[in-house]
């Protein structure tokens, strides 16, 4: 797993303290969450275990003996999720962090699709995420969900029609010109 | 009244004084008319006399208006036409000023009044303080030679001890009389100013000497000068002390007590002319009223203190910071050390700074520290980082 630079933000003792005056507050809120979906991003992770997280570097900097409290934990998630980069699990133990949109990642695969004619095949969703053809591209083990979601996206806009299969993972795919 | 112009006055509605000068008299509700009895907008207004000026304030003291005393010809013509209810005095300003006093003791405030410009003319304090001032410009430019020639240890005892020597020499001839010692403590300020530009050179620590050099409200009311008005006296003086108080007050963070004000007032006063507690607190009441900016507040524990609302004033809030910044991060402890003020002022004063977004909080279980608040910038670094 690559290394991440943590911001001069991350280094700034206030900021593991919620500051209680609004315009503070909002500006330290935009803060957390470009830090947390750009922690995720170079992590390549896309479900936030929220207890795995406090374990992490993430919310707690050893250099400067801080931590953010698990009240506050939960508040920045939850505003990373209102402002919608984010989702939470039902039982809220874990957030799905968008680090790249939904359309975006439809748009990555759609020209892969393009550029290896794969046009008018149907595809599982399976071989999208895990097939040997999509190693070495970006969206090659991306998150089921997320795949999901970036076809769907995709459909809407009438670029690829799913097909129901047995299962999410057995989901089918066609894509259109 | 064309030997009338515009004069300065402080925020506080008091008389900014020149140089050396300070109030003989002060009179009020006076009217001044011209010397054809003619009516002039000047109704009731309050008259001071000083050892350089005659000036007259508005009601409302936002303007003022004087007439130098240099401008009197060199023998006062002062015909009165007073009668036991109405002071009216004619003072020959070339074409004529008519003073006309309406005031319940009439003879006796034109007396007063009379007598102050007599004296003042005839003192010619603005000519001695110009002289002063070229013996010293000439005293200076000696020093200087000497001290060229003169450097070193020695040079510098040499000096100490003649500055000494003119020292003991004021304090000595100061107490021959009230009127010179009011004189003299001029000279120990003006001493004390010299001290002060002397070691600033050498870079000494010089807290004392500035001390010395702020002392001495320049001309401070007194009930003499008010001819015994209790009334005109208190406003005067709460004017006065207002005006004095409000940097004090703000430097300790906007909140002082009745009682270190009142030391404070008194030390800073010419030692021959303290007030008496009751006046002081009659003076401090009158604060509000006379909307100075500045008001006495009784606490919680039941002391009474002057209170300064620093909210309004986000030089306080800066200050916060900008020690914060030098410090790195500040508690309340900090502050009340530096600030020689109470725990919980100091800690409202923190909240009024955060609240103002000058300061960013970081609890911990070792407490409570405030940082400058640097989101603004660290948000503003990280875009542009990203773009």
């Amino acid at each position: 797993m690559s290394d991440f630079d943590f911001p001069p933000f991350y280094s700034f003792p206030p900021s593991f303290t919620r500051q209680p005056i609004e315009a503070t507050r909002a500006k330290q809120t935009e803060l957390w969450c470009n830090l947390i979906r750009d922690y995720c991003r170079v992590k390549r992770i896309f479900w936030l275990d929220v207890s795995k997280a406090k374990e992490s570097n993430l919310f707690a900097n050893p250099a400067i003996d801080r931590r953010l409290s698990d009240e506050d934990i939960q508040y920045f998630l939850s505003q990373l999720v209102a402002r919608g980069d984010a989702q939470w699990d039902p039982d809220r133990k874990r957030c799905l962090v968008f680090w790249r949109g939904p359309s975006e990642w439809g748009e990555m695969i759609y020209q892969w699709v393009e550029k290896t004619g794969r046009n008018g095949q149907l595809l599982t969703v399976h071989e999208i995420r895990k097939g040997s053809a999509t190693i070495g591209y970006e969206f090659h083990d991306l998150e089921l969900d997320t795949t999901i979601k970036s076809l769907q996206a995709l459909a809407v806009i009438g670029k690829c029609a799913l097909v129901k299969g047995d299962s999410d993972d057995g989901l089918g795919v066609k894509f259109v010109n | 009244m064309e030997h009338f112009t515009t004069c300065e006055l402080t925020q506080a509605g008091t008389l900014a004084t020149l140089e050396g000068e300070y109030t003989t008299a002060s009179i009020d509700k006076v009217t001044l008319v011209t010397h054809d009895k003619k009516a002039t907008p000047h109704v009731k207004g309050l008259l001071t006399v000083t050892t350089h000026r005659v000036v007259w304030t508005d009601p409302t003291r936002r303007r003022a208006i004087a007439a130098p005393l240099t401008a009197l010809p060199s023998s006062l013509q002062v015909v009165d036409k007073s009668n036991p209810l109405r002071a009216r005095v004619i003072i020959n300003f070339g074409r004529g000023v008519r003073v006309n006093f309406e005031s319940r003791n009439g003879p006796r405030d034109r007396e007063r009044f009379t007598a102050a410009v007599q004296d003042a003319c005839a003192r010619k304090e603005w000519k001695r303080i110009a002289e002063q001032k070229a013996k010293e410009a000439a005293e200076k430019e000696r020093m200087g030679d000497y001290v060229r020639r003169r450097a070193g240890a020695g040079g510098v005892q040499d000096r100490v001890r003649m500055q000494n020597m003119q020292r003991r020499d004021a304090i000595n001839s100061g107490f021959a009389s009230i009127d010179q010692l009011r004189g003299q403590a001029e000279d120990l300020v003006k001493i004390a100013r010299l001290f002060r530009s002397k070691t600033n050179s050498s870079g000494e620590d010089n807290e004392l000497l500035n001390m010395m050099a702020e002392m001495g409200i320049e001309s401070p009311v007194t009930k003499e000068a008010t001819g015994g008005n209790v009334a005109v006296y208190r406003e005067e003086l709460s004017r006065q002390i207002s005006h004095f108080l409000r940097k004090r007050v703000l430097t300790v963070g906007g909140l002082m007590t009745l009682t270190d004000a009142y030391c404070l007032t008194m030390r800073n006063r010419a030692s021959t002319e303290l007030v008496s507690p009751e006046d002081f607190r009659a003076a401090c009441g009158a604060f509000g009223r006379l909307k100075l900016g500045i008001e006495v507040r009784r606490l919680e524990s039941g002391v009474l203190a002057v209170y300064i609302d620093s909210t309004k004033d986000r030089s306080g809030a800066q200050a916060l910071c900008d020690m914060a910044m030098e410090m790195t991060s500040i508690t309340a402890l900090d502050v009340m050390q530096k600030r020689h003020m109470p725990i919980q002022r100091a800690l409202a004063m923190l909240r009024e700074a955060e609240a103002l977004g000058y300061l960013a909080r970081d609890e911990t279980t070792d407490g409570l520290r405030f940082f400058p608040n640097g989101f603004d910038a660290l948000l503003k670094s990280s875009k542009e980082g990203r773009a």
